[in-house]
């Protein structure tokens, strides 16, 4: 499949046009993907509420029963459970890390190990988070190693 | 727990695995008419359920750090010494305390640093491989 990348303007409405032959399961789970990419959860911040895309999320973390989403320099508070967030983000590049964080595989700039196993990711923004052993293979799909 | 039980059981079969094929290799080269009875087997068994339950002391209801991962680490050896050198005086693997029993201690040792050099060897490789995926990721991205 040949992948055309258009720039534009800044005033002009970002889109993605898929020309195929025919639409198949392929292109489908395609088209969802891309749609769960831009979709939007609803934060708090503050007494604030914000809604941010998905694909702006570096983790998403619960401690103490509160769930929190991290975003490049800002932590948000959201009402989501775990495992929600884990429904609404299947298909796209985050992945459970641990116990307790569901990872952007895509905000990873490196990863090394840890003891016992384990590893640290070192995100874009130079937060570190640790993938416990046994999300390592989950790690690995999110990569596409797998 | 669950996660831990698998890998307890997957070490207690690689300690007996590892253990019956350590006596196949030493009675090949040492003494080849050696004769083992059942009990042996049984010796062997009870040693390899000791020498796995201080894996216990990595269990955590929370994601454990660096700093405490470390620590129980060191627990962890110390707890697998006392328990093999108990067990081995007990199953008479060495009889003489001062020596024979500095000899067992420092096997057990050496054996506990080779499997965590070849661990970290192996994790080290894999973080080589995941950034290598994640450089081609970037790549295509940027491109």
């Amino acid at each position: 499949m040949k992948i055309t990348i258009e720039e534009i303007g800044a005033t002009q409405e970002e889109q993605v046009i898929i020309r195929c032959r025919e639409v198949n399961q392929e292109i489908l789970d395609l088209c969802s993907k891309i749609r769960r990419h831009q979709s939007y959860v609803a934060v708090s911040c503050g007494k604030e509420i914000y809604r941010i895309a998905i694909c702006d999320i570096f983790y998403f973390e619960t401690v103490d029963s509160k769930s929190f989403l991290y975003g490049s320099d800002r932590v948000y508070e959201t009402k989501l459970k775990l495992y929600e967030f884990e429904e609404i983000c299947s298909g796209t590049a985050f992945f459970r890390a641990s116990k307790s964080v569901v990872l952007n595989a895509d905000k990873i700039r490196c990863v090394k190990p840890a003891l016992s196993g384990r590893f640290e990711a070192t995100l874009e923004n130079g937060e570190k988070v640790v993938v416990s052993r046994q999300y390592v293979q989950d790690l690995k799909r999110a990569l596409g190693m797998r | 727990m669950k996660s831990l039980l698998r890998m307890m059981i997957r070490h207690f079969f690689i300690i007996y695995t590892g253990s019956i094929l350590g006596t196949v290799v030493y009675c090949l080269i040492f003494c080849r008419d050696e004769m083992y009875g059942i009990d042996y087997f049984i010796r062997i068994f009870f040693l390899s359920v000791l020498g796995d339950l201080p894996l216990l002391v990595f269990y955590s209801k929370e994601e454990l750090s660096r700093k405490q991962m470390a620590k129980r680490w060191g627990i962890h050896f110390c707890l697998l010494e006392a328990v093999l050198m108990a067990a081995g005086k007990y199953l008479g693997l060495y009889h003489v305390f001062l020596w024979e029993g500095v000899v067992f201690f420092l096997i057990v040792a050496m054996v506990y640093l080779i499997v965590v050099f070849f661990g970290v060897v192996i994790d080290m490789v894999t973080a080589e491989q995941m950034n290598e995926f994640i450089r081609k990721k970037n790549e295509g991205r940027f491109r």
